[in-house]
């Protein structure tokens, strides 16, 4: 009989209950989908390094003989080696439109020991044709099929290249050129498998390789064979050698996961959190309202038991229905995050999933919270005796607030607002949790567009800020420093040419070390700028290295501390050099210096490995049509393209945020919208007899506005420094090696968050108008208090 | 003297599922400016019906009824609240006061909706309870709130002050008091007031006594030298 109770007053209110489940599937959806991506992502992946034997190790030579391998399998710990070519090199485009860069990797064949290829369509390339595979994002992006020619530069000639298929490798999941680039641009980078019989020719580099990986034998860390290794290679022209952990697209898929775990372990956390709130309140008020069917239960001789298990039955259908909506949702939303995913990572078998564990944990959850909170909402149950129960509560005193102290204040308001006022205070508990949800559902709204705002800000730091320059022609082989800045000032309709010298090192301070490269950049360079917290430009010290603030940390130097440099290239020796400036820098792990000083570090005449150009923007395609054929030209960065990509591509993942606003949307509404059916039943006498007197809905309706506004209004308060303390949090789990995330909230982020709040509180009045009309001023009215 | 409110042929009928209940069944009555009215009747005669109907807070099935000529069952919800925030002062046997709000407050809320509203002060003092101002419906004895409730009602300054059964939850000597002051109200400000009671001595106080007998006008009685409150007793 109970049940059917339990029914009939679910029916009766059931948009309240509707909302809280809603939030409780928005937590479970949450969790369920972002738990199985990970899950996914992890397993995918694990597999695909298994099955195609993702290398441990990866170094870079100049050139060597093919015979390295087995020199390099001899050093102890070291299981496979593979040696093979790898250069990048430019399509060959007659307009000069777009810059694209093909990276070769040469491949013996489809059994190649490491790194093997995963074809997705077409064939292999035959041995000894011009003939290549391309990831399948590479070939959609520019719109290439199979038989189809593409043109490549190599050493200054145009080689007409067959695509014969589509393939993967677990080298380039992300399939980015550099760390400089922060997401991938299929447009302008692509990965291209050609066998090593056709491209060594060509690359003159037959019989040779430049670059080899290994894995290491069951057991072996890196760390002890990065000695014997480098010892191996040094005298081929070793410039890189790094583990898995830090082979750039591995790194740059651990950071995603890394950001996806965290989202994945808080996230959900404050959705469930916000309905269990909403559910102790409706229970608590429940229990309160059946004051005295409860104290006729308990005389008739039902137990505390069986009444609090009617009570929480509540609870268990909403977090019962709850948790299996969500955990459907959110197996369903797993889907959707697989395609996204899928759009920037070449993962093999990502894919959304239903998982009976998930749904499961889930539902267990998501009744773990609702139970625990309903207990709490309704053990009042307990302690009431029957006939205690049948007799009305004592009348909660009604009395002053401290707000009425404030001078002036109080004598501003009329008596509706009065009113208002004192309601805020009348129930505290209720008032306080309301407060918390709203600022929750304020605070995932500002926080989720601040990540855009952070990200914008890196971009435009970086490319607004720091690197001031059009065009970035990056050399194959060193050349003297005036040489090339005389060069590329010749170039038509160019205003200012820089020459910078980028060096791979190792710097490392005491026990602490880390492979970096240092940037030379002239000392009152203007296309690549050192700035200061404050944005104000650094002068780059005659001698001495400027670090980033990442580096420093990971080093743990402050200026005036001496470093140990050591370079990959030039005689190779080991330097004492003194840190003089630390420099904010969020992408990367900077290090730079004077440009002739670091020549001379290398002991080498001043020299240049990349020249800036800043030019006239109507020129910018004709020099990049005239420079792409170059001798020495190994790439053409355009940073304005790779800022307006950049940029095309944060519009494109706006729609998780606006998933995210919609959701804590729902939430803020449905706080909202609860508290206000709450008032309504609580208060429907006084309501009525406001009718009475001659007060309109609207005016009626007014007073719970002011009320609630009052309680948004701190939330909001509330919710700013919380904003703060969750992208904190957030910029703190996300931040790695080469991602150091400031925390930015711009007057816009909150100004969406403050809208989103408005909308929210008065979608909830709106929804509570009708309620207001329906109440009936005779019933209420003639009913003793 | 001026009719104020006048009603013909008035029916109500209420539907509650397949039941239906016909608690008005074609009253005519005519209330003059000045009047103090009782209506007498037992319980489900229809008169607190007829005070809701005449009070715009709820409309007839059929008939007429007139405020100064203008007719109400026609109007829609916004109108009737115009014609309560306007006209009519309500007085419940439960006192309906806003828990929150103070003495002083309670009174203020009406007369900032009221487009005439007399001194809430003055009319606090009148009840006797200026030095009561400050204190929340909690803290006041029954009699004190059903003063409260009167004077919320008085300083609107309505045409027409509804009361129903306001002296059912107190006892005598407060109920007397409650009397007095809207016997006060009706000979000083010449409004008229109707008071619905089942306790027939109340009758002696009024101009005209009008008896509700199963929806439908049983008698009545004008009364040529009604005493005062004081004078009353049941």
């Amino acid at each position: 009989m109970l049940k059917r109770k339990l029914w009939r007053d679910i029916k009766g209110n059931y948009g309240a209950y509707v909302a809280c489940i809603s939030v409780l599937v928005i937590g479970m959806m949450l969790y369920v989908s972002l738990s199985l991506t990970l899950d996914s992502m992890n397993t995918s992946i694990e597999d695909y390094y298994r099955k195609h034997d993702f290398a441990q190790g990866f170094a870079r030579i100049v050139k060597g003989s093919a015979g390295l391998t087995e020199d390099l399998a001899r050093v102890k710990g070291i299981n496979q080696v593979m040696g093979r070519v790898v250069q990048d090199v430019m399509v060959y485009r007659p307009e000069g439109e777009d810059t694209t860069t093909v990276r070769l990797v040469s491949f013996s064949g489809p059994d190649q020991p490491l790194n093997r290829f995963r074809l997705e369509g077409g064939r292999i390339p035959v041995a000894g044709e011009k003939e290549i595979m391309v990831s399948p994002a590479f070939l959609a992006a520019n719109k290439l099929q199979f038989g189809d020619m593409i043109p490549l530069i190599i050493k200054g000639r145009e080689v007409k290249f067959r695509v014969t298929g589509a393939a993967i490798s677990p080298e380039y999941i992300y399939e980015i050129p550099n760390g400089l680039t922060l997401a991938p641009d299929p447009k302008a980078f692509g990965v291209g498998f050609v066998p090593y019989s056709t491209v060594a020719p060509l690359l003159e580099m037959d019989g040779q390789i430049n670059d080899l990986t290994f894995t290491l034998e069951d057991g072996n860390d890196f760390r002890r064979v990065e000695q014997p290794v480098t010892r191996v290679l040094e005298h081929y022209g070793l410039s890189q050698l790094n583990a898995r952990k830090d082979q750039l697209s591995h790194s740059m898929l651990e950071q995603e996961m890394v950001g996806l775990k965290a989202s994945a372990s808080t996230t959900p956390v404050i959705f469930l959190l916000v309905a269990a709130g909403i559910l102790y309140i409706m229970l608590r008020r429940m229990v309160e309202q059946q004051r005295g069917q409860i104290g006729i239960l308990k005389a008739f001789g039902f137990n505390n038991r069986e009444i609090i298990g009617h009570y929480l039955g509540y609870a268990l259908l909403i977090g019962g229905l709850g948790g299996l909506l969500g955990g459907l949702a959110g197996s369903w939303m797993s889907y959707a995050f697989a395609k996204l995913y899928q759009q920037f990572y070449n993962i093999p078998d990502l894919k959304g999933q239903f998982s009976l564990t998930y749904l499961v944990v889930g539902l267990l959850l998501s009744l773990g919270f609702s139970v625990i909170a309903g207990y709490q909402g309704c053990k009042g149950v307990l302690v009431l005796s029957p006939a205690e129960a049948m007799r009305p509560p004592a009348p909660k005193a009604a009395g002053r607030t401290w707000l009425e102290k404030i001078q002036g204040f109080w004598e501003m308001l009329n008596t509706q607002g009065k009113m208002a006022v004192r309601n805020v205070f009348r129930n505290k508990q209720r008032s306080i949790l309301t407060v918390i949800g709203i600022a929750c559902a304020f605070s995932i709204m500002v926080s989720s567009r601040a990540m855009f705002d952070t990200t914008y800000f890196l971009i435009n730091f970086q490319y607004d800020q720091v690197e001031k320059y059009d065009l970035k022609i990056s050399l194959q082989q060193y050349v003297d420093k005036t040489q090339g800045i005389t060069a590329g000032k010749h170039l038509e309709g160019v205003r200012e040419a820089e020459a910078i010298l980028e060096v791979p090192v190792t710097i490392s301070h005491k026990w602490l070390e880390k492979d970096t490269a240092v940037i030379g950049l002239s000392k009152e360079s203007k296309l690549y700028r050192l700035l200061n917290q404050n944005g104000e430009p650094v002068a780059v010290p005659d001698s001495g290295l400027v670090i980033s603030n990442q580096l420093a940390k990971i080093l743990n130097v402050k200026p005036g501390d001496m470093v140990t440099v050591k370079p990959f290239l030039g005689d190779r020796k080991e330097r004492l050099v003194t840190v003089r400036k630390v420099v904010p820098q969020y992408v990367g792990l900077g290090a730079y210096m004077e440009i002739d000083a670091l020549s001379k570090v290398l002991q080498a005449p001043p020299v240049t490995s990349a020249i800036l150009l800043k030019l006239d923007q109507d020129k910018v395609a004709e020099v990049r049509k005239y420079l792409q054929g170059g001798q020495n030209v190994l790439g053409i960065f355009d940073k304005t393209k790779m800022k307006a990509q950049f940029e095309q591509l944060m519009e494109s993942t706006s729609a998780s945020q606006a998933i995210m606003l919609s959701f804590s949307f729902i939430t803020g509404f449905a706080i909202v919208y609860n508290v206000n059916l709450i008032a309504l039943s609580e208060r429907e006498r006084e309501l009525a007899t406001l009718m009475v007197l001659g007060m309109t809905e609207r005016e009626i309706g007014r007073i719970l506005v002011i009320e609630q506004g009052i309680l948004s209004f701190v939330g909001v308060l509330l919710g700013i420094p919380l904003s703060y303390g969750m992208l904190s949090a957030i910029a703190d789990k996300m931040a790695t090696d080469i991602f150091n995330m400031p925390v930015i909230m711009e007057p816009g982020s909150l100004a969406l968050g403050f809208v989103g709040a408005v909308l929210f509180l008065l979608a909830a009045q709106w929804k509570t108008k009708g309620k207001i009309s329906q109440l009936s001023m005779l019933d209420v009215l003639k009913q003793q208090e | 003297m001026e009719t104020i409110i006048q009603t013909r042929n008035l029916h109500k009928t209420f539907y509650n599922g397949e039941v239906s209940v016909h608690a008005l069944k074609g009253v005519n009555l005519d209330f003059r400016e000045g009047e103090l009215v009782v209506i007498l009747g037992p319980s489900g005669s229809g008169k607190s019906t007829m005070l809701n109907i005449l009070g715009g807070m709820d409309t007839p099935t059929q008939g007429e009824i007139l405020y100064r000529g203008t007719p109400l069952q026609n109007m829609n919800k916004y109108e009737l609240t115009m014609f309560r925030r306007k006209a009519v002062g309500f007085i419940f046997q439960f006192y309906n006061l806003m828990p929150n709000l103070t003495t002083y407050e309670n009174v203020a809320l009406a007369t900032e909706i009221a487009d005439n509203p007399l001194d809430t002060a003055q009319v606090l003092d009148e009840v006797g309870l200026g030095d009561r101002k400050d204190h929340f419906p909690s803290q006041l004895s029954g009699g004190q709130q059903q003063r409260v409730a009167i004077a919320r009602a008085i300083a609107k300054n309505p045409d027409l002050l509804l009361c129903d059964e306001p002296t059912g939850a107190l006892d005598y000597e407060t109920g007397k008091q409650v009397l007095d002051f809207l016997q006060k109200f009706n000979r000083t400000m010449g409004k008229t007031v109707l008071v619905i009671t089942h306790n027939a001595g109340i009758g002696k106080m009024a101009d005209r006594v009008v008896y509700f007998r199963d929806g439908r006008i049983d008698k009545v009685e004008v009364n040529p030298h009604p005493v005062t409150a004081e004078e009353v007793s049941w």
